[in-house]
């Protein structure tokens, strides 16, 4: 456990807050602040022995659960999105004061598991609305890209820690080799020592003349204080192999573990009485290809410092070394270990950058490229100073980097701090900062985590917006419990006076808390009108527990007032409209003054000419000749056609004056009427008449009797002199309603004048035989009209005309048809 | 009292003086030696003549028999002088024919209801005024005016 803990002290420095598990929730790795935060947590172990979650409930965005770490929950839920779920969530710190933590874990589906990449950040405490901190924070990623990164991280998972420990390890051996050459050795087998764990590491190589070995380095754990002279180490490293007899042949150089004191071993230096006792674990080096080059001894404590897969990765493939003092090997094995770091790195979340102690950037995970805009092939190499420092930290940046490389330590190194960066496109966006220095091949490296606050900081802004409310609501906001007991009253509710009462817990107006307790009881809103303090306020109490309401309170003094305007305004109007009532009903009045006067002067006139005509008839007629006896006759027939004209426009003129009285009427009643009453002519050369029976329609019966009396006298008016006058009457059911018809098989009319027949004085007939003022038509469609209904004839010169009316609505497509 | 015997006179009260001479004339043809008949101008005449017992047209016992009334009147028209007739006991009893050329249906009602005993509209027709005038005053001789 040790040696794998060592093993993978880079990446829990890099990810201090990161935890992994397969599929079936077993921790494969995780980091020193997850450790820090849960010392019980190991490798091996169940996920849901360190942390609970609550069963996760489904709900329309997707699953929920809670993550209990006993004082602090995790809030996550799994949104499916594209049909991937992916898991999003925040830790949230329950008591004041505490660090709390921030993550983004990553789940494949609702069951499964993956990692859980958790890092430090600092939250705002005592927030005033603990309660309202279950805020949402955006998911980093889109689905896809946590759909293949969770691809990536399940390929890996089962070999990543080994492969990153045995790489470390691998790295430190090429190292150790590849600076074997004049190099700091010692140095590197330092590394290796503190890595694995063991007291000592000694490299012997093969010598110049293939014949023996010959110990290239050697170093001491730094802890081991005690473990004595390292020229006594040298010595004991000296006969411990000639008496094991190590081999300088290749095909023998197994790796192999043997406890000192068992054997014929030397004692190696202070620690004869050890109990257990020391052991050397020897691991034959070797070149690809097989060629030996020699050994790599460990001296430690406990054999049990390697975990089984290292002494395995050890056995099975031994260190393939090739080229081992050269740099290509050096190179090989970077780059590989550069891509397993990279896929770590690029996991992130957040940001990680690597600089160099030269200000150079060295790492650039994915994260970083879309945080910044900057692909890592256009950030590698340059400064981190130029590129995301922005122009105004500069110079503060420099100065930190000079303190740290002065005295080593910095403000900005190891602690979490908020800053802002550059982004490629020039702006500059809220980060949190962790770096974090480290050590590889002697150089110094820092490693800086950055986290976008963009998002974090719209979340803690509408905390600050949603905390001030409803303190600045401008508005009274009152919060009353069932006993008429004030909870809670703003600052704008002041203008109540002293209808609040001072201090909490005070008792409001008994009013007041009749109607909060019905609020209550009801459970429902109410809203009312209230007169408080001199001015009209709406009230709208609402109960937002069983214990207590709510009171929002608006003042309405300005609506009042408008109200009152418009009622005075609709006073106006009304007695406006009054006003043009009487006006129009005035001009009616004079419009019906001024037909009564040529009713009645117009006929005056007429009547005398007719009638002074007729005495100069009877008085004169023996004397005169009969040519001025025609004369006056003619006088008394224009005279007597005059007076049906004025007859004629007055009964139209009055039609647009009165109100129609619709009642059901029969109009087979109405056309018997006119045929019975003689209203029309019928004996005029043996007219026939054929009526068939009509359904009742909704009418004015005076003003329907004018229609048929006018439409049959129409047709009898206008038949052929050749023949007797034939007259039809009848209706057709139509969609919508009835047509009723009128035909006459008489002269018909040319269907281009249609309209015109209908118009006031239009006769299309020269004949002066034929009787008529023009007006009847105008007539008939003026009370058709009136009807909402309408007429028209269908006809042709010489073969009759038919006369279509109907009343109220009909399809206007039938209209002008001949059905 | 046998009215028939008795020489009726009738009021024409008409304002315009070609009418009149059609209405006095078919009163002439239809009534000649029966009846006399008086034209006044204008509605005040007309109720002068009625209610003035020192008129100086007629003896102060000799109330018309029958009165032919035109609506449109100078100064008093012809239905406040209906109404004035119809209102008092004297001469409420006299028979009162509207004639008018109006046909206005108001005018109708309004005279019927003022007590009107008949209601001619005039024709333009001299024929047909002669027929309607000599009508009504064969109807209305055979009321019993002293009763």
């Amino acid at each position: 456990m040790k040696a794998l803990d060592a093993g993978a002290n880079l990446i829990s420095k890099v990810f201090p807050f990161h935890l992994s598990c397969d599929s079936n929730c077993t921790i494969v790795s995780f980091g020193q602040g997850v450790k820090a935060m849960r010392p019980s947590i190991a490798s091996g172990t169940g996920f849901f022995e360190h942390f609970t979650i609550s069963r996760p409930q489904y709900t329309s965005s997707g699953y929920q659960c809670l993550l209990d770490l006993q004082d602090r929950v995790c809030w996550l839920s799994i949104n499916q999105h594209e049909g991937t779920p992916h898991l999003r969530g925040q830790w949230v710190q329950t008591r004041p004061g505490e660090i709390t933590f921030l993550g983004w874990p990553f789940i494949t589906s609702a069951e499964e598991l993956v990692s859980l990449t958790l890092d430090s950040s600092y939250f705002p405490c005592h927030h005033p609305l603990g309660d309202m901190l279950s805020m949402l924070e955006t998911a980093k990623l889109s689905a896809r890209e946590a759909e293949s990164y969770a691809l990536e991280l399940r390929e890996q998972k089962t070999n990543l820690e080994r492969a990153n420990f045995l790489l470390n390890l691998r790295y430190q051996l090429a190292h150790l080799l590849s600076t074997g050459d004049g190099g700091d050795e010692a140095g590197a087998l330092h590394l290796l020592c503190r890595e694995l764990n063991t007291t000592l590491a000694a490299l012997l190589l093969v010598d110049e003349t293939q014949s023996g070995l010959a110990l290239v380095g050697l170093a001491l754990h730094p802890d081991c204080a005690e473990a004595g002279d390292p020229a006594d180490w040298v010595s004991f490293v000296t006969a411990f192999v000639k008496a094991s007899s190590m081999q300088v042949g290749g095909q023998t150089g197994r790796l192999h573990v043997d406890r000192i004191p068992g054997g014929i071993f030397p004692s190696p230096p202070g620690r004869v009485d050890r109990d257990p006792a020391p052991f050397v674990i020897s691991v034959p080096v070797s070149e690809t290809g097989g060629r030996f080059l020699g050994w790599l001894l460990l001296v430690g404590d406990d054999p049990q410092c390697l975990e089984a897969s290292t002494l395995d990765f050890l056995k099975c493939e031994g260190i393939a070394l090739a080229e081992h003092r050269g740099k290509r090997f050096a190179l090989q094995t970077e780059a590989l270990q550069r891509v397993r770091m990279d896929a770590i790195l690029d996991s992130s979340l957040d940001a990680i950058v690597t600089m160099a102690s030269d200000g150079r950037i060295a790492g650039w995970n994915g994260s970083a490229e879309r945080t910044f805009g900057y692909l890592k092939e256009e950030a590698v190499g340059r400064t981190v100073e130029e590129i995301l420092v922005p122009a105004s930290q500069r110079s503060a940046h420099r100065r930190g980097m000079t303190r740290y490389r002065e005295c080593g330590e910095g403000p900005m190194i190891g602690s979490l701090v908020e800053t802002t960066a550059l982004r490629k496109d020039g702006s500059t966006i809220p980060v949190e900062m962790a770096i974090i220095p480290f050590r590889i091949n002697h150089e110094e490296y820092f490693t800086a985590t950055l986290r976008d606050l963009t998002d974090r900081r719209l979340v803690q802004e509408r905390i600050e917006v949603l905390a001030r409310f409803p303190e600045d609501d401008p508005s009274p906001v009152l919060r009353i419990r069932g006993d008429g007991a004030l909870l809670y009253a703003n600052p704008a509710a002041r203008v109540w006076g002293s209808l609040i009462p001072p201090g909490d817990g005070g008792q409001v107006d008994p009013v007041w808390a009749e109607k909060v307790r019905g609020a209550l009881a009801s459970g429902k809103p109410l809203t009312e009108e209230w007169h408080v303090g001199g001015h009209y306020y709406l009230v709208r109490i609402i109960p937002v527990s069983q214990d207590y309401v709510n009171l929002y309170a608006t003042c309405i003094e300005d609506l009042k007032n408008r109200e009152s305007q418009i009622n005075a305004l609709n006073q106006e109007l009304e007695q406006r409209v009054e006003e043009r009532t009487a006006a129009q009903q005035e001009t009616i009045r004079e419009l019906e003054s001024f037909t009564y006067s040529v009713s009645h002067d117009l006929r005056a006139p007429l009547r005398a000419v007719n009638g002074f005509s007729q005495f100069l008839l009877e008085d004169y007629g023996d004397v005169l000749p009969e040519g001025a006896r025609e004369l006056i006759a003619d006088i008394k027939s224009n005279a007597a056609k005059m007076g049906r004209l004025i007859a004629d426009l007055l009964e139209l003129s009055r039609l647009g004056q009165t109100a129609i009285q619709r009642v059901e009427v029969d109009p087979n009643a109405l056309v018997e009427q006119v045929l019975g009453a003689q209203r029309v002519d019928l004996s005029i050369r043996n007219a026939v008449i054929e009526v068939h029976k009509m359904p009742p329609f909704e009418a004015d019966p005076r003003l329907m009797l004018q229609v048929y009396e006018n439409l049959i006298g129409n047709a009898l008016k206008y038949a052929r002199p050749d023949e007797p006058p034939k007259v039809e009457i009848g209706a057709l059911a139509v969609a919508g309603g009835n047509l009723y018809y009128v035909r006459d098989q008489g002269i018909g009319f040319d269907m281009r004048f249609h309209d015109k027949i209908f118009d006031v004085f239009h006769r299309l007939h020269t004949n002066d035989a034929i009787e008529g003022t023009g007006v009847g038509l105008a007539i008939v469609r003026r009370i058709l009209e009136k009807h909402q209904g309408a007429i028209w004839a269908i006809s042709s010169p010489e073969a009759g005309a038919t006369f279509y009316f109907h009343l109220g609505a009909l399809d206007p497509a039938l209209t002008g048809t001949c059905p | 009292m046998n009215t028939k015997s008795t020489i009726r006179r009738i009021l024409v009260v008409e304002d315009n003086l070609d009418e009149a001479r059609l209405i006095l004339r078919c009163l002439r043809e239809s009534c000649a030696g029966r009846a006399e008949a008086f034209l006044v101008r204008d509605g005040l005449e007309a109720l002068e003549y009625v209610f003035d017992t020192n008129h100086a047209a007629r003896e102060a016992r000799e109330m018309p028999t029958l009165i032919l009334l035109d609506l449109k009147l100078p100064r008093i028209s012809g239905l406040e002088v209906l109404e004035r007739l119809k209102a008092h006991p004297v001469t409420r009893r006299i028979p009162v024919v509207v004639m008018s050329s109006s046909l206005a249906i108001d005018d109708v009602n309004r005279s019927l209801d003022a007590g009107a005993n008949s209601y001619v509209c005039k024709p333009v027709e001299f024929e047909s005024l002669r027929e309607f005038v000599t009508c009504a005053v064969e109807y209305w001789s055979n009321w019993n005016v002293t009763a």
